[in-house]
């Protein structure tokens, strides 16, 4: 045997990255309980069984090159189950040395590194109260019985292969449970960091918000430039029982070469809010589907989005509000700016299902089209099945506005200084409406550094 | 070989048939088996007297038909039977010229329509397909005299040969779709225009069709080229009495607007609520030209038709504006295209949806800027009333662009009938139902009242007669 070959063994862990030996690896590896181990054997089983998702049979997945996600996939070794432990937060790469700083800010701050924890600060108050913030599978054998009512339930095996196969492989994540009548006063931040090259990651979020609490959470994902290709499958599960406030703040800031697929879900209770905050900035290939499911009476769902790609970007953006219960209502304001050759889709639906009267939904995407190679695609969309509901969405895909530049240039501001200010004014809607300080400061300094660098 | 009693029977009823023309109440000279072969489309092109090259392309979508899925999205399509299907029918009738000549039958099916006679015959240019093939056709002198061609299509292939070929699949080629290529295999009457350089049709020219005979669908087939500068105004309506089987419509219509001419085509569909209607309308519009589709459907039981503009030259305009109208166990999967391939192009889209009674009526579009189409502006704005808790509406706007100097934007409500606005009516003595349809009225106005007057008063009645029994 060469001694190349030695490497790619061990590299792979002894098996290949997509078989059922590295599921049943992984579920040894981490000690699951059966149930988790069953998940996964299952979820495996719809893996084989399910065709890949194509852009020429499958709607959902028309806008996106399907070919090049498959050979990837299926080109890359699993990313290693775990990680050493950081003691001093200097040991953490650079790019988090600024959210470290904003300690004072929060209540927990959890770090993870490829496949494993690597840095974790959680307030004692916190504890005290019976929060639980913690690694996923740690958590998987502590909590087991908190955790198997919902994980992998939410975001089900069966919705499609990649979701299929993010259960199989599942490499970790985080838990935020929070009890009932609990109200977490300061955010929690969970920071993904990735820096492996050649990586499959599968890394998962569950939040689970039990009645009457009260939660931010702040979900990271982070990277720097890479050499070659790491592919991210993830999740997100969110659960907000009954009158519970949850406010979930979603930053994609990958470096170069990195993919994500992200299947992110908010089921929601009686008089529920949900207030979803999506910034994506980094990566090279993302696709983000993010839904709120308003199964209760009374609930309230904001979703707010802001992507700004550049160079060969490519952006997408699928969200879903899905009305079932009466007197709900849902607000959608995705704005996203374009430059270089960048692509980005936004596709979103508005479904009132069924006796879900009383419904009040909007929806509205706006693209700013900054770069003449740029290309945007937009497709809002509504299914609408009661009668006594108000749905409105709008979309508009549009450029500066020449008359707007002059008035401002008229005044003394020169061209470009003018264009920053029409960009930060077209993003000001939405980011008036993220519920945390740092994350629309970190936000605006990304979109000025994209404006200075364009 | 053994056949069973049943197939005995139809053997020997099928001789009867063939040598003494009974146990056929149906008048056909022709009637084409059911089902679809290489045979039934030879047989089509040779009763035709067709050039070969014709044949040749009926041919060749034959065969892109049966190689194209079945489309997974919009509507089901699960019920049609392609081989329960007459292909071809060709009526015992001969082309009829004057008002005498046209059979009672279809006399009687005008009258139930509500268009008086004497309304029919001042039409200008009134041709009545009937069961496949054009049997009245009365072309005013004035046409003539400016040189307009209208024709039906199959005559059209006869006398205009050249011109013919050189448009004919050029805008909705076979491989567009299963259904344009169904068509293209086995296509039959439809209406023919021609418009000569800066000739004006003032009166729009019309042309009725039905669907006849049970299981039999219709394949017509439209061409209107306008020449530069011209306008025509078209307007095809359609109606069909209820059979008790399920009948599929799948037209296509091909539009060609030369520089700086206006095409308007208006089209009120109210196919009897089994027909499946899967329709391909498309234009192209050149330099400066613009393309007016208004379209409304109340009738059929499926329908999917999204007519297309394709802006191809500078300062194109497109123009679409659609209603749909779906009520118990219809499906109105309607909707626009828009493809702005040229700089300074602008589009309009407004569709109104009712649906009411479990009816499902859907807004499917597509608006599409190319690079370098620059300047271009499109606007779309959806509204959809939803009159009870059953129904059920859809919005499904496509947005495209390759291009960073254009404006884009889509709107769309979805609601129900106000309570105030109603409450307003009737403390002012209305009774509910008048109130209702009042409002109904005056949500699709907008678009009634680009429709010719006739029109507007059968779109009105449409309405009405669909909206009784709404309330109570």
């Amino acid at each position: 045997m060469h001694v190349e070959d030695e490497t790619v063994t061990e590299k792979t862990l002894a098996f290949e990255a997509l078989s059922r030996e590295a599921v049943e690896a992984l579920s040894a590896h981490f000690g699951e309980p059966d149930w988790l181990r069953q998940r996964r054997l299952d979820a495996w089983r719809l893996f084989l069984d399910t065709p890949w998702p194509s852009n020429q049979k499958d709607e959902e997945w028309r806008k996106i090159d399907t070919d090049l996600l498959v050979k990837t996939v299926q080109s890359l070794h699993l990313v290693s189950p775990d990680s050493e432990t950081v003691t001093a937060t200097t040991d953490l790469p650079e790019k988090l040395q600024g959210i470290l700083r904003e300690a004072d800010r929060r209540s927990a701050l959890l770090v993870r590194r490829e496949g494993g924890l690597v840095f974790a600060d959680v307030n004692d108050d916190l504890r005290a109260q019976g929060v639980i913030v913690a690694d996923l599978l740690t958590a998987v054998r502590e909590h087991g019985d908190v955790l198997e009512p919902h994980l992998a339930q939410i975001v089900r095996a069966d919705e499609d292969k990649f979701k299929a196969l993010h259960t199989a492989l599942l490499s970790g994540g985080f838990v935020v449970f929070v009890p009932k009548n609990v109200a977490v006063e300061k955010p929690i931040q969970l920071v993904h960091w990735l820096d492996e090259a050649g990586t499959l990651v599968f890394p998962h979020v569950l939040l689970i918000a039990e009645a009457n609490s009260a939660v931010t959470v702040l979900d990271e994902y982070l990277s720097n430039d890479l050499p070659d290709v790491a592919f991210v499958t993830g999740a997100i599960e969110i659960v907000a029982g009954d009158n519970a406030q949850v406010n979930y703040l979603n930053v994609q800031n990958w470096g170069k070469n990195v993919y994500h697929l992200a299947s992110q879900r908010a089921r929601m209770g009686r008089n529920t809010m949900v207030n979803w905050s999506s910034g994506q900035l980094g990566g090279s290939l993302t696709r983000f589907e993010t839904e709120v499911w308003l199964e209760g009476d009374g609930g309230m769902a904001y979703l707010n989005g802001i992507y700004f790609p550049t160079g060969e970007q490519y952006m997408a953006n699928h969200t879903l509000q899905r009305h079932i219960a009466t007197h709900c209502s849902s607000d959608l304001l995705y704005k996203g700016a374009l430059l270089g050759n960048a692509h980005t889709v936004y596709r979103g639906l508005i479904k009132v299902e069924k006796g879900a009267q009383q419904t009040d939904a909007y929806q509205a995407n706006r693209n700013l089209v900054l770069s003449p190679q740029a290309h945007a695609d937009s497709i809002p969309m509504l299914e609408i099945e009661a009668n006594d509901v108000r749905c409105t969405h709008g979309a508009t895909i549009s450029q500066l506005d020449e008359e707007e530049l002059f008035y401002l240039m008229a005044r003394g501001i020169p061209r470009k200084e003018a264009t920053n200010l029409i960009v930060d004014g077209f993003f000001a809607p939405v980011i008036d409406r993220i519920p945390l300080r740092t994350v629309r400061d970190r936000l605006k300094t990304v979109i000025h550094e994209r404006m200075e660098n364009a | 070989m053994a056949l069973d009693e049943r197939q005995q029977i139809e053997l020997i009823n099928k001789e009867y048939a063939e040598k003494y023309g009974f146990h056929d109440p149906e008048k056909y000279v022709f009637k084409a088996r059911k089902g679809l072969s290489r045979e039934v489309v030879e047989e089509i092109s040779w009763m035709k007297g067709e050039p070969d090259w014709m044949r040749e392309f009926r041919l060749r979508a034959l065969e892109i038909f049966w190689k194209k899925p079945m489309p997974t999205w919009g509507a089901d399509l699960s019920g049609i039977d392609f081989d329960d299907i007459y292909y071809y029918i060709k009526p015992a009738e001969k082309q009829a010229r004057s008002w005498d000549d046209v059979p009672e039958e279809i006399k009687r099916t005008f009258d139930r329509l509500g268009i008086p006679e004497a309304e029919q015959k001042f039409l200008a240019g009134v041709g009545a397909q009937y069961e496949s093939e054009v049997v009245y056709h009365n072309i005013k002198k004035e046409l003539e005299r400016q040189g307009v061609i209208f024709l039906d299509t199959d005559t059209a292939l006869k006398e205009y040969p050249d011109l013919f070929k050189e448009y004919f699949g050029t805008v909705v080629p076979p491989s567009d779709n299963k259904f344009a290529a169904l068509n293209s295999a086995v296509w039959s009457g439809g209406s023919f225009i021609y418009v000569p350089p800066g000739v004006r049709v003032e009166m729009p020219l019309q042309a009725y069709f039905r669907i006849n005979a049970q299981n039999m669908g219709q394949f017509e087939r439209t061409l209107i080229i306008a020449d530069e500068g011209s306008y025509v105004h078209y307007v095809e309506g359609c109606t069909a009495p209820i059979y008790t089987t399920d009948s599929l419509h799948s037209a296509v219509v091909e539009i060609i607007v030369k520089k700086g001419a206006r095409v308007r085509y208006t089209t009120i569909q109210n196919w009897s609520t089994n027909v499946y209607n899967l329709v391909t309308k498309r234009a192209v519009a050149y330099e400066d030209a613009t393309m007016e589709w208004v379209d409304g459907n109340i009738g059929s039981k499926v329908t999917m038709k999204y007519p297309a503009i394709y802006m191809m030259g500078k300062g194109a305009h497109g123009e679409v504006l659609s209603i749909a109208f779906a009520g118990r166990g219809q499906h109105q999967d309607a909707g626009a295209k828009a493809v702005h391939a040229a700089p300074y192009t602008t589009s309009n889209i407004t569709s109104k949806s009712i649906s009411k009674d479990g009816g499902r009526a859907g807004y499917r579009g597509l608006v599409q800027i190319y690079p370098g189409a620059h300047h271009s502006k499109s606007n779309v704005v959806c509204d959809a009333l939803i009159l009870d808790p059953e129904s059920r509406s859809d919005t499904y706007p496509y947005i495209d662009i390759r291009e960073d100097d254009v404006s884009v934007g889509h709107e769309a409500t979805v609601s129900k009938v106000g309570e105030e606005q109603l409450f307003y009516l009737m403390s002012r003595g209305l009774s509910e139902a008048d109130a209702l349809n009042m409002i109904v009225s005056g949500f699709i106005e907008p678009i009634v009242k680009e429709l010719p007057m006739e029109y507007a008063v059968e779109m009105n009645r449409l309405i009405q007669l669909e909206m009784e029994g709404s309330v109570g």
